[in-house]
């Protein structure tokens, strides 16, 4: 038994054998094909670069998809950055003194049909979805994507956008507003 | 402790913090007892919920079965001989 086995790399057969698990694993994370071969390349060529750290100890598969991770983390990374300001938000709730904090009544959730979502076919459902994330602001997008990638705490987050923890939640839950709103205009009212 | 009475805003945002993590016994009591007297926060806090569902299921990779095609495996093995 060889105890110390240590795992070569081929990088001839990358393509061939993980690059259909990285791609979707990376489209899974982006929601878009062309984005997401732009950054399989970018995995592909970084580990080839960098093959001489490899050390061995983690298969090649593993050592792979922890690059594609870093790519994919950049990128959320550099979109958050390169915004400055933040998008008007148009707050769904009243701020004035006497009703403060209650839904305004052209943002107050309306009942939605839920069995109804759930028998119908989920694809029409997840794309309403993913579409409504593509309309959030650039720099939620980066935090909400950030946050639901393998699970992320927030630690991580605040680390890689250099954000404070309270601003994740508001972000977070900013994003969830908008989302349901969407949501509710693209499914119900159509 | 004192009983407090919250407003939706934030409700809503106990809501969906709560679909991150386990809330406060302070934070817990708050909700319950707004969702108690607000039906617009009750929908809010169903279709939160069910949001959260489907974007789990987005980001799995599990939902996804695309394959490069052999132009794009052509194009990313001509970029590494480079």
């Amino acid at each position: 038994m060889d105890d110390n086995k240590i795992n070569k790399l081929n990088p001839e057969l990358w393509v061939n054998n993980y690059g259909d698990y990285l791609y979707n694993y990376a489209i899974s994370k982006l929601l878009s094909k062309d984005l997401a071969e732009d950054l399989l390349q970018e995995t592909f060529l970084a580990a080839f670069k960098s093959k001489e750290k490899f050390k061995g100890k983690s298969s090649e598969k593993t050592w792979l998809i922890s690059i594609l991770k870093i790519k994919i983390a950049d990128y959320y990374r550099k979109k958050y950055k390169n915004i400055e300001q933040e998008q008007n938000y148009d707050s769904p709730f009243i701020e004035d003194k006497f009703m403060h904090g209650r839904w305004k009544e052209e943002s107050a959730p309306n009942e939605w049909n839920i069995s109804n979502i759930n028998l119908s076919d989920d694809n029409d459902f997840l794309a309403v979805l993913k579409k409504c994330i593509s309309f959030l602001p650039d720099k939620w997008k980066a935090v909400f994507v950030l946050k639901h990638i393998d699970e992320a705490n927030n630690n991580e987050i605040c680390n890689e956008l250099n954000v404070s923890e309270s601003n994740i939640w508001t972000i977070l839950h900013r994003s969830r507003l908008k989302l349901r709103q969407c949501i509710e205009n693209l499914w119900y009212k159509n | 402790m004192m009983m407090m009475m919250i407003t939706c805003k934030e409700a809503s945002f106990l809501i969906d913090k709560s679909q991150y993590t386990d809330l406060s016994f302070k934070e817990k009591f708050n909700l319950k007892l707004h969702l108690f007297t607000c039906k617009f926060c009750r929908l809010y806090n169903v279709e939160s919920k069910l949001i959260n569902e489907k974007i789990q299921k987005i980001y799995k990779i599990k939902e996804y079965n695309y394959k490069l095609s052999d132009e794009q495996k052509q194009r990313i093995i001509e970029k590494l001989k480079n």
